[in-house]
């Protein structure tokens, strides 16, 4: 098990920036996902710790092992930094058979041959490949070669494991059957993991570590619990999270009190700004929902209903606002029906509408 | 770390980046090495053309070789001489470059059209046929000319002609400029048979159907929608057609010197046989400017329609065009042609090739003396029939030789330029990679064998005086043959995702591993079709070697130029046929251990590269 860790990392691709000044570190043995948008710089950091990019300021440290340092003129090559990486596309070389592409690497390595065979039964059993080894990636399904894929790491066990979006080629039965997979892999090589992913589902049911990125920087580093429930910007509150946080502008009174359109929230708290404009993100979830009216609660208008069965998600406007709402349950209701919502002040989180940094009381 | 080392840190940082880069280290190379052999003999060319030479001095006694002289230039360009070395050759390739690309392109896409968009019976096989000029050597159908119009006032005695219907034909029908024409355009429409082909097969037959639905007449639909969309195809074909036949000499040289009809590579040929080196290179520096203009001209006038090259693509329906009424004669009129194209020069050579005595065609005089026999004083100045004949043993040697270890080279060449160009993608030194592995395309092959001997006649810089030695033909047509090879090693690198050699990267395979164990083996489809394509080439090629050969490097089309020069058309036409024969089992074995050839209509690799070349 090793610790990663890149510092004041910077690297742009002609003037366009990919990834500025980042500090990133990840402890021994944890999985850490990376999240973020397309062109967020996550697979340009990923690609750096791999060196597969080489960035143009800062360091790269891996275990006790500083592999980059322009200051020091150090570079060391990927071949040599001893890592596991997998690719979205899985990268299964197509003229070798199953064996052959777990196998590879490890003949390279020149390690004994009973031990070369030991490893590759081990790695197939584990991930149910064993009558599949003289096939061609080709002959196989998607869910078999992302198999082999893993099967490959395996065998190769290496103390660093990246995964650069590995599961979005797949569809969504297979995706959650391989969530698994990886996850296990993780466990079986007690790997230091970096996970790279568009996809807040998987980076929530997979990490211990979540590091939201947006345009090259880090917009917060937490756990999956932290990052739903305690968005450190307004970024990661409307980035985390589906249906859609429910976003709130409203102005401090100054007596503890927010004003919003339609209603105002008793704080018992002072989330100070100083202009006294402030915007409020709400959970769905946390939004209760009645189709009766309720004392306190705030009269909307229901505009579209999509039950999904165990739940429903419900799309509101009341007179100066729209509010999205998720109830458990199957909502029966007709656009045009009038529906009272009301509002937990616990639930809300506040920001700095100009900075788009949290507001603590 | 201590701080001296912080001082070369920089220095250390930038090895190291470089050393993690080998696509870049590789690319360097290559781009020098290459440069080397494409720029440098330009650039000695250049400077022999404005220098005095040792054979000017029979005109300036007072010149000193090597001084700085316009000389060459006014004495082609103006001087008494200047319409017999200059102008007249220049008019006539002029008229034969154009004459040749106009009847190929007609032709080559007719048949194009043909095999392609109609249900025309038995199209595949035509086809196939239709390509086999295309591994023959361009001057098979000169040597067969000449069998049947040969006239007896100028050496080589009659025809067959003369000698069955007793015509005796005018020499302008026999020599000259008429039947260059037409026997280089029979053989250079295999060019634009597989390029148009090309274009057609990828051009959406929904797009003329949408012209059908709006009432346009097949005709008009033809003119307005198809050959619109086919222009970038077309002036590809036209460029390289033009270029081929400037650079052209075995053709030329066979039906047009026993009438004294010089073109602009016979002429360099006859300049710098009588060592007069700095005229021939004045004359293919023009051939080169030429080349060029042409290029330019072609893409100003198709290159702002280039874009409709991105509405190809794959998966649409073609529907073939009914024949109707029309389908059996155009049978019989493909037929026919194929027959006059392929079959019959090969016909009339085997003929040649059985004949005792020349010029008597008849069946009493037929003999395979000049297969199987030995010396006999009496026939052909004593020379052995072509299976007892160490001279022709050496040379067919000296051509799988020249074939096998070029197309190796090529290969190779081919897979790492690609591999540099393809990584490297973006930076400065993959474009001068990518322009100088295409640098040689314009060079027409005889301008680019003068150019040859000018700098390689002495050593220089590291290379030794080449000339005489095998290594410079083989040197030759490795460069020659570069930018299809470049091409294709582009093209199966283009198939090789990036993250297959990344992967491996990372577990820790090196770069010679990874070349060895994933990019070569992958890409070995397009590999074996440049070297085939190489192959081909090297074998068949008289014009870009016949400046370079010498008795002890001699090949089989020199040699078979040699033996109609002396008037031994029996063992021309032995020779040639034996070289047809090889070219076709090496294609046919090739076909049949990879999949790969010229007439495969399945995985037209190598005519891909030919495309890819041209556009």
């Amino acid at each position: 098990m090793e610790e990663i860790k890149l510092r004041g990392v910077a690297k742009a691709y002609g003037r366009a920036p990919a990834v500025r000044d980042l500090d990133l570190t990840v402890s021994p043995g944890e999985f850490l996902t990376i999240l973020g948008p397309s062109g967020c710089g996550k697979t340009t950091t990923l690609r750096i710790v791999a060196g597969l990019e080489d960035p143009d300021r800062g360091q790269v440290q891996l275990g006790s092992r500083l592999v980059f340092c322009r200051d020091q003129g150090i570079l060391v090559p990927p071949e040599h930094r001893q890592l596991g990486l997998i690719f979205q596309s899985y990268a299964l070389w197509p003229h070798m058979t199953v064996t052959k592409n777990i196998t590879l690497a490890l003949k390279e390595k020149r390690l004994p041959a009973d031990e070369i065979s030991r490893r590759l039964d081990d790695a197939l059993e584990r991930v149910q490949l064993g009558s599949m080894r003289e096939r061609y990636p080709s002959e196989l399904s998607g869910g078999q070669q992302q198999r082999v894929a893993v099967a490959r790491l395996i065998a190769l066990k290496p103390s660093i494991l990246l995964m650069d979006e590995p599961l979005s080629n797949l569809d969504a039965v297979l995706r959650t059957e391989m969530r698994g997979e990886l996850r296990r892999l993780h466990q079986d090589l007690r790997a230091t993991t970096i996970y790279v992913t568009h996809d807040q589902v998987e980076a929530l049911t997979l990490s211990d570590t979540i590091v939201v990125m947006n345009d090259g920087i880090v917009e917060q580093r937490a756990t999956p619990y932290d990052i739903y429930h305690r968005p450190e910007t307004l970024f990661v509150a409307e980035f985390i999270g589906d249906p859609r946080i429910n976003r709130l502008d409203g102005r401090l009174t100054g007596d503890g009190r927010v004003e919003f359109g339609d209603f105002a929230l008793g704080l018992g708290r002072d989330p100070s700004s100083k202009s006294g404009i402030i915007a409020g993100a709400v959970r769905p979830e946390t939004i209760s929902f009645s189709q009766s009216e309720k004392p306190g609660a705030i009269r909307v208008t229901i505009d579209s209903i999509q039950p999904t069965g165990s739940q429903t998600i419900l799309h509101t406007s009341g007179p100066a606002g729209r509010y999205t709402v998720l109830q458990s349950g199957f909502v029966r209701a007709k656009p045009g029906d009038p529906a009272w919502i009301a509002f937990d002040p616990e639930a809300f989180n506040f920001f700095d509408p100009s900075t788009g940094r949290r507001l603590d009381a | 770390m201590t701080t001296a080392l912080t001082g070369r840190a920089p220095l250390v940082f930038a090895l190291r980046r470089l050393g993690s880069r080998p696509e870049i280290i590789l690319g360097a190379i290559l781009t020098l090495v290459l440069g080397f052999l494409v720029i440098t003999p330009l650039a000695e060319a250049l400077r022999d053309a404005f220098t005095y030479q040792p054979y000017d001095l029979a005109y300036r006694r007072d010149a000193e070789v090597g001084a700085f002289t316009l000389f060459h230039f006014e004495r082609i360009f103006t001087g008494q001489l200047s319409l017999a070395l200059f102008y007249r050759p220049f008019l006539n390739s002029l008229i034969v470059g154009v004459g040749v690309t106009a009847i190929a392109i007609v032709v080559g896409t007719a048949l194009a059209w043909l095999m392609i968009r109609t249900d025309l019976p038995g199209r595949s096989f035509f086809g196939f046929l239709a390509v086999v000029p295309y591994m023959m050597p361009s001057w098979v159908l000169a040597l067969a000319w000449l069998s049947l119009f040969r006239n007896s006032r100028y050496g080589g005695g009659e025809g067959m002609v003369t000698y069955f219907f007793d015509i005796e034909p005018p020499n302008w029908f026999s020599y000259g400029m008429l039947p260059i024409v037409i026997c280089l355009a029979l053989h250079y429409y295999a060019y634009a048979f597989l390029l148009m082909g090309g274009a057609m097969e990828s051009v959406d037959s929904e797009l003329e159907e949408a012209g059908a639905t709006s009432g346009i007449s097949k005709f008009r639909r033809l003119i307005l929608i198809t050959v619109p969309l086919l222009l970038p195809a077309l002036g590809s074909a036209i460029v390289m057609t033009f270029i081929r036949v400037l650079g052209t000499f075995g053709t030329p040289a066979l039906l047009g010197l026993p009438v004294r009809f010089f073109t602009f590579s016979t002429q360099i040929y006859a300049a710098l046989k009588s060592r007069n080196a700095g005229d021939g290179f004045v004359l293919a520096l023009v051939l080169v400017v030429m080349a060029i203009l042409f290029i330019q001209i072609n893409s100003r006038i198709v290159g702002v329609r280039k874009s409709f090259v991105t509405l190809t693509g794959k998966g649409f329906r073609r529907r073939p065009v009914r024949l109707g009424g029309w389908r059996w004669p155009l049978v019989g009129m493909v037929s026919l042609f194929m027959v006059i194209v392929v079959a019959f020069p090969l016909m009339i050579l085997a003929w040649e090739s059985l004949m005792l005595k020349a010029n008597d065609y008849s069946l009493g005089n037929l003999t395979l003396h000049f297969w199987i026999g030995g010396a006999t004083e009496s026939l052909q100045t004593g020379d052995p029939g072509i299976l007892n004949n160490p001279r022709i043993h050496e040379a067919l040697w000296n051509s799988l030789k020249l074939g096998i270890s070029a197309s190796i080279f090529n290969g190779l060449l081919g897979l790492l330029v690609g591999y540099a160009i393809v990584r490297g993608r973006g930076s400065l030194m993959a474009k001068a990679l990518e322009a100088i592995s295409f640098a040689p395309y314009i060079f027409p092959s005889i301008a680019l064998g003068a150019i040859y001997i000018g700098i390689f006649a002495q050593s220089y810089g590291p290379i030794p005086a080449l000339y005489g030695t095998f290594a410079l033909l083989i040197l030759i047509t490795v460069v020659k043959n570069l930018p299809f090879t470049a091409r294709t090693g582009v093209a199966a690198m283009h198939q090789i995702d990036k993250s297959l050699e990344e992967t491996a990267r990372v577990q820790g395979i090196g770069w010679f591993r990874r070349m060895w164990q994933i990019i070569l083996p992958m890409s070995r489809s397009g590999v074996v079709a440049g070297m085939l394509l190489t192959f081909i080439s090297a074998m068949r090629e008289l014009s870009l070697i016949v400046l370079l050969v010498t008795p002890t490097t001699m090949v089989l089309p020199g040699l078979i130029y040699g033996y109609q020069e002396q008037n031994q058309p029996q063992h021309s036409g032995a020779v040639s046929l034996l070289l047809v024969i090889i070219i076709f089992i090496v294609n046919g074995l090739v076909r049949l251990t990879t999949g790969q050839s010229f007439s495969s209509r399945k995985k037209p690799d190598a005519e891909r590269a030919e495309r890819a070349v041209a556009h």
